[in-house]
C-alpha cells in the first residue's frame, strides 16, 4: 500500500512539475516578454516617448561598405517596400539616396499648408513664372515635384528635416559612411515595443546587416528573457531531479511529495497574476523556481519536527516573517518587482497552508528520521563573525549602481556614440496648444539653437487664420490658359485652406494614443554649453538618459524606507511572539550573516551591488529569519537539535536548488536575484547553524534557554 | 493620360531596340571626330520646349547660353529670369531674388538628384569622348544625327541629336521613360 501511494506521489509529482517548469508553453497562460514592466510610473514618459511618438522609431542599418554596389541595392530594396502609410513590411522611410518622391504625401500637405504659414506673397504670379521657367528644364522627378509645389515650399521643409544636423557623418552617393561601414537610418512604422513585427522584419532583410536602435533593443532585451526563462527552466528541473535522488540516496524519497502543493501554489499564483495583470511576465515565472524553495521550509520543517506541537507555531511565526518581507516589497515602484512579490505571496501562502493540511492528515507518511548530524559547525562561530563584520562593512561602505540599464538587457548602446553629437533634450506638451512652442522657436532663433517642434512647422491657429485671411482671392490673375492648367488646381487649392492642428509632416512629433493629444518639443544642442543654457532657460528639458536616471534616485529613496521598515516590522513581530531581546537578535542573526556573505562574493567576483541584489536581500530578509526562528526553538528546549538542524539542512538545499538556476541567467535582474538569494541562503544556514548555537551555549551559561 | 505615358515609353524602347539590330554603336574614336570642333568655348541663344506628358502640354522657354572651359551657363529669359551655372562640381540656380540655390554634385544631398538631367547638359556642351562613350552608347541615324542611350538604369529614356555642318550640336532631344521630353535648338552666334 505504502509503496503504490508513492509511485501515485511519484506519478503526481512528474506531472506537475513538467508543466509547471515549462509553464511559458502553457497556452492558457499569457506571457509578457516586455521590458516595461521594469519601469515604475515616473518612467511612464520615457516608454510613452519610445512608442507614441514616431519620432524614436529610427533605426540603423550598418552594413559593409564594400561592395558598394551591394549597399546602393540595399537602399533601392528597401525604398522598394516603403511606405509613409504604413504596410506588411513595416518600413515607414529609408534616408538614402533620397529623391522627392520618398516625401511625396509629406511634400504635398506642406505645399497645400503654405497659407496656415504665410500671408499671400504679392508676387505670387510673378513667382509661377519663374517656376514654369525651372519647368522647362527640370526632369520629370523635378517637374513632378513643380507640379504639386509651384510655389516651391520644399526648399524649407528640406532644411527642417535635414538629418544632417544631427548627423556628424560624411556622405557618398546620399549615403551616410560611419568608418568602413555605411549606415542606411530606417523609419519603421509600428512601435519599438511591437517585437513580432521587429522578427519579421529583420528576418527579410539580409544576413550581414547589423540593425541597431530602439526597436532592435526591445526585441534583444525580450529575446534575453525567454531564454533566460528557458535556461532557468531547465536548470530548475535538474535541481529539482537532483535533489529528489538525494531524498531517495538518504531514504526520504516521499519528502520530494511536498514539491506538489508547491507546484500546485506556482501553477494557481500563475494564473491569478495573470487575472489581476492580464498576463504574467516571464520574470515573475522564472522567479517561480525561488518560491517553491521558500514554502518548501515549512513542509520539511513540520516533517521533521511532527512530534512537536511548537514547530507550527515556529513555522508560522516564520512564513509571517517573510511575508513581512514581501509585503515591503510589493510598495515597490517597479511594476515587476511589485507582481513578483503577488506572485511570491500567493504561492507561499497557499504553499503554507497545503503543507500544514497535508502534514497535519498525513502526519504518519510523512515523519522523516533527522540526518546524522555533528553538534556543532567547525569554525560556525568564526564564519558567523566573519560574515557578519563584512555584512555591516557593506551596508555602511558600499555604493550600490542602481542605474535603470541594469534592469535591462542591451547590447547596443554603441548607437548614440556612433553619429550623436550630443543627446537632444526633450520637453513634453499635454495639448496641441502652441504657445508654449511659440516661445520656444523664439528663444532658438535668438540664441542660435537648433529646435524641432510644431511652431517649426504650423503657427498658432489665430495666426493660420490672418494668414489665410490674406489668400481669399488667390487664384485671379493668371495671365494664359497655360498657367491656369499647370497651377490652376493648386492655387484654387491655396485659396480654400483651413486652420489645423495637424499634418503628416508633424506627426512625429504628436501622439494621441495617450490620454489627449500631447506633443513633443527637441532642443539639439551643438555642445554641452548649449545643454546647459537650454536647461537653464527651459527647467523640464531632459534627455532620455536624465528620465532613467531619475529611477535610480527614486529607487535609492525607497530603499532608504524599505529595508529599515522590514527590520522594523520583523523585529516588532518576534518581539510581540518571544517578548525577549536576545532571541530576537538571534532570529536577526543568519540575516547578517547571509548578506556578509552575499558582499563577500560580489567584492571577489567583481560583481555590482545593483538595486536588484538589495531587493533579493530583501526576500532573504524574510527566509533567513526562518532559520533563525527554527534554531532559537532548539535553546527554549522546545526542538530537538539535530531535527531543527535536519529540516534546515534540507530547507537550505531546496533554496539553493531553487536559486542556483538564476546564476546560469544572462538577464541582469534574474543573475543579481541569483547571487543574492543563493549567497544568501548559504550565508543564512551559517549564521544559524554555526553562529546561533556557539552564541546561545554561551548565553546559556547566563541562563538563556530556561524558561 | 496613363496610355500616353506608357505610348512614350514604349516608343522609346522599340526605337533603342531597333537601332541595336540595325546599327553599330559608334566608338570612342568616332565619337571624338563627331565632337571635334564642339570642344570650343561658345555661346549661343536657345529656344527650348520642354513636354509634360503627364498634362500633354508644352512648355516654351527660350534665352542664351555660353560656355566657358568647364562652366556652363544657362539663362533663361523668358518665361521668367532664370540662370544656372554649371561646373563638374555644383549646379547653382539664380532667380534672381533670393540667395542662388547651390547643388553640390560631390555630396549627393536631400533632393539634389532631380537637378542631375541639368548636369547631363555639361557633357554634352563640354563634350569628352571618353565620358560619353562610358554612359552612352551613340548610333548615327543619319549623315548629321545621333541617338544616345545611356548605359546604366536611369530615368532617361534616349538623347537624340543632330550637329550643324560645324559639327556643333544643333538640335537636341531629351527622352525620358515617363514620356516628358526636352527639346533644345541652338543658335550660334556668327563667328562661332
Amino acid at each position: 500500500m505504502r509503496i503504490i501511494l508513492r509511485l501515485i506521489l511519484l506519478g503526481l509529482i512528474f506531472c506537475f512539475l513538467k508543466p509547471s517548469l515549462a509553464l511559458e508553453n502553457f497556452s492558457a497562460l499569457r506571457v509578457d516578454k516586455s521590458s516595461q514592466i521594469f519601469l515604475p510610473s515616473t518612467l511612464r514618459e520615457s516608454v510613452l516617448i519610445q512608442n507614441h511618438f514616431s519620432v524614436f522609431w529610427w533605426n540603423f542599418i550598418l552594413v559593409e561598405a564594400n561592395p558598394w554596389q551591394e549597399v546602393v541595392t540595399l537602399c533601392e530594396g528597401l525604398k522598394s517596400i516603403s511606405s509613409e502609410l504604413g504596410n506588411s513590411e513595416g518600413v515607414a522611410q529609408v534616408e538614402c539616396q533620397p529623391r522627392p518622391e520618398d516625401y511625396k504625401s509629406i511634400l504635398g500637405a506642406w505645399a497645400m499648408d503654405l497659407p496656415l504659414r504665410k500671408e499671400m506673397p504679392k508676387s505670387i504670379h510673378g513667382d509661377l513664372q519663374k517656376t514654369k521657367a525651372l519647368l522647362s528644364l527640370a526632369g520629370h522627378e523635378m517637374s513632378e515635384l513643380l507640379l504639386n509645389d509651384p510655389l516651391q515650399t520644399w526648399h524649407q521643409l528640406r532644411d527642417l528635416f535635414q538629418m544632417e544636423r544631427r548627423i556628424s557623418l560624411s556622405k557618398k552617393d546620399g549615403i551616410y559612411l560611419a568608418g568602413d561601414k555605411a549606415l542606411l537610418p530606417i523609419k519603421m512604422s509600428f512601435p519599438p515595443d511591437n517585437t513580432n513585427r521587429t522578427m519579421k522584419l529583420i528576418s527579410s532583410l539580409p544576413q550581414n546587416i547589423q540593425l541597431l536602435g530602439p526597436h532592435k533593443s526591445y526585441l534583444e532585451n525580450e529575446n534575453v528573457v525567454m531564454s533566460d526563462v528557458k535556461k532557468v527552466g531547465l536548470a530548475s528541473t535538474l535541481s529539482f531531479l537532483g535533489l529528489t535522488l538525494f531524498f531517495a540516496f538518504s531514504r526520504r524519497i516521499h519528502l520530494t511529495a511536498l514539491i506538489v502543493p508547491i507546484l500546485f501554489s506556482v501553477l494557481v499564483s500563475s494564473y491569478v497574476v495573470q487575472w489581476i495583470y492580464g498576463s504574467i511576465h516571464g520574470l515573475t515565472l522564472a522567479f517561480g523556481s525561488g518560491i517553491i524553495g521558500l514554502a518548501l521550509d515549512y513542509g520539511l520543517h513540520g516533517a521533521l519536527g511532527s512530534e512537536s506541537k511548537h514547530t507550527w507555531t515556529s513555522n508560522a511565526l516564520g512564513f509571517l516573517t517573510t511575508a513581512v518581507g514581501l509585503i515591503v516589497l510589493s510598495f515597490s515602484e517597479i511594476p515587476l518587482l511589485r507582481q513578483m512579490s503577488l506572485f511570491g505571496l500567493m504561492g507561499l501562502s497557499l504553499g503554507f497552508l497545503l503543507m500544514y493540511f497535508l502534514l497535519s492528515k498525513f502526519t504518519r507518511f510523512f515523519r522523516v528520521e533527522p540526518l546524522n548530524v555533528p553538534p556543532r559547525i567547525p569554525f560556525g562561530l568564526s564564519l558567523t563573525l566573519v560574515c557578519v563584520i563584512a555584512g555591516v562593512c557593506g551596508l555602511s561602505f558600499s555604493e550600490p549602481n542602481l542605474s535603470m540599464k541594469r534592469l535591462s538587457f542591451e547590447s547596443s548602446n554603441t548607437l548614440g556614440k556612433l553619429f550623436l553629437n550630443q543627446a537632444p533634450l526633450l520637453r513634453f506638451h499635454y495639448s496641441l496648444e502652441l504657445d508654449e512652442s511659440v516661445r520656444e522657436l523664439q528663444w532658438a532663433r535668438e540664441n542660435q539653437v537648433a529646435v524641432e517642434n510644431l511652431a517649426v512647422y504650423l503657427p498658432p491657429l489665430r495666426e493660420q487664420e490672418r494668414n489665410i485671411a490674406t489668400w481669399k482671392d488667390c487664384h485671379r490673375g493668371f495671365s494664359s490658359p497655360q498657367d491656369r492648367k499647370l497651377f490652376g488646381n493648386h492655387v484654387l487649392s491655396l485659396c480654400l485652406a483651413k486652420p489645423r492642428s495637424r499634418s503628416p509632416y508633424v506627426e512625429h512629433l504628436i501622439s494621441s494614443l495617450g490620454p489627449g493629444d500631447s506633443h513633443l518639443s527637441l532642443f539639439w544642442p551643438k555642445d554641452s554649453i548649449e545643454d546647459n543654457m537650454i536647461r537653464e532657460k527651459f527647467k523640464d528639458a531632459r534627455s532620455l538618459q536624465d528620465i532613467t536616471s531619475v529611477v535610480p534616485k527614486t529607487l535609492k529613496a525607497e530603499l532608504g524606507w524599505m529595508f529599515p521598515l522590514s527590520l522594523i516590522l520583523v523585529a516588532l513581530t518576534l518581539g510581540y511572539f518571544e517578548r525577549r531581546f536576545l532571541p530576537v537578535c538571534l532570529a536577526l542573526l543568519p540575516f547578517f550573516t547571509g548578506l556578509g556573505l552575499v558582499f563577500i562574493f560580489n567584492w571577489g567576483l567583481g560583481r555590482e551591488f545593483s538595486f536588484i541584489t538589495l531587493v533579493g536581500l530583501v526576500m532573504m530578509f524574510g527566509f533567513s529569519i526562518d532559520y533563525g526562528i527554527f534554531m532559537n526553538d532548539v535553546y527554549r528546549g522546545e526542538e530537538n537539535f539535530k531535527k531543527v538542524v535536519s529540516a534546515l539542512v534540507f530547507a537550505a538545499l531546496t533554496n539553493l536548488a531553487g536559486f542556483a538556476p538564476l546564476l546560469t541567467a544572462e538577464h541582469p535582474v534574474l543573475k543579481d536575484l541569483g547571487v543574492a538569494l543563493f549567497f544568501g541562503t548559504l550565508g543564512s544556514f551559517i549564521g544559524a547553524v554555526g553562529g546561533i548555537p556557539a552564541i546561545a551555549a554561551r548565553f546559556q551559561r547566563l541562563g538563556y534557554g530556561a524558561k | 493620360m496613363l496610355l500616353v505615358t506608357a505610348g512614350w515609353a514604349f516608343a522609346g524602347e522599340a526605337g533603342i531596340k531597333a537601332l541595336s539590330e540595325q546599327s553599330k554603336a559608334l566608338s570612342e574614336q568616332n565619337i571624338e571626330k563627331i565632337f571635334a570642333t564642339s570642344k570650343a568655348d561658345f555661346k549661343a541663344e536657345f529656344v527650348q520646349i520642354k513636354t509634360l506628358a503627364s498634362l500633354n502640354e508644352k512648355i516654351k522657354s527660350s534665352g542664351r547660353t555660353s560656355r566657358s572651359g568647364d562652366r556652363l551657363v544657362w539663362e533663361v529669359k523668358h518665361p521668367s529670369f532664370l540662370k544656372v551655372t554649371m561646373t563638374s562640381q555644383e549646379i547653382v540656380i539664380d532667380t534672381g531674388e533670393s540667395k542662388p540655390e547651390v547643388f553640390k554634385l560631390s555630396d549627393s544631398s536631400t533632393f539634389k538628384g532631380p537637378m542631375l538631367g541639368l548636369s547631363s547638359l555639361l557633357l554634352w556642351l563640354n563634350p569628352k569622348a571618353k565620358e560619353i562613350s562610358e554612359k552612352f552608347q551613340i548610333y548615327q541615324r543619319g549623315e548629321r544625327s545621333f541617338t544616345a542611350k545611356p548605359l546604366m538604369e536611369s530615368s532617361l529614356g534616349l538623347i537624340e541629336f543632330t550637329t550643324d555642318k560645324g559639327r556643333r550640336i544643333q538640335n537636341f532631344v531629351f527622352k525620358e521613360k515617363s514620356g516628358d521630353e526636352i527639346e533644345i535648338t541652338f543658335k550660334y552666334k556668327s563667328g562661332q
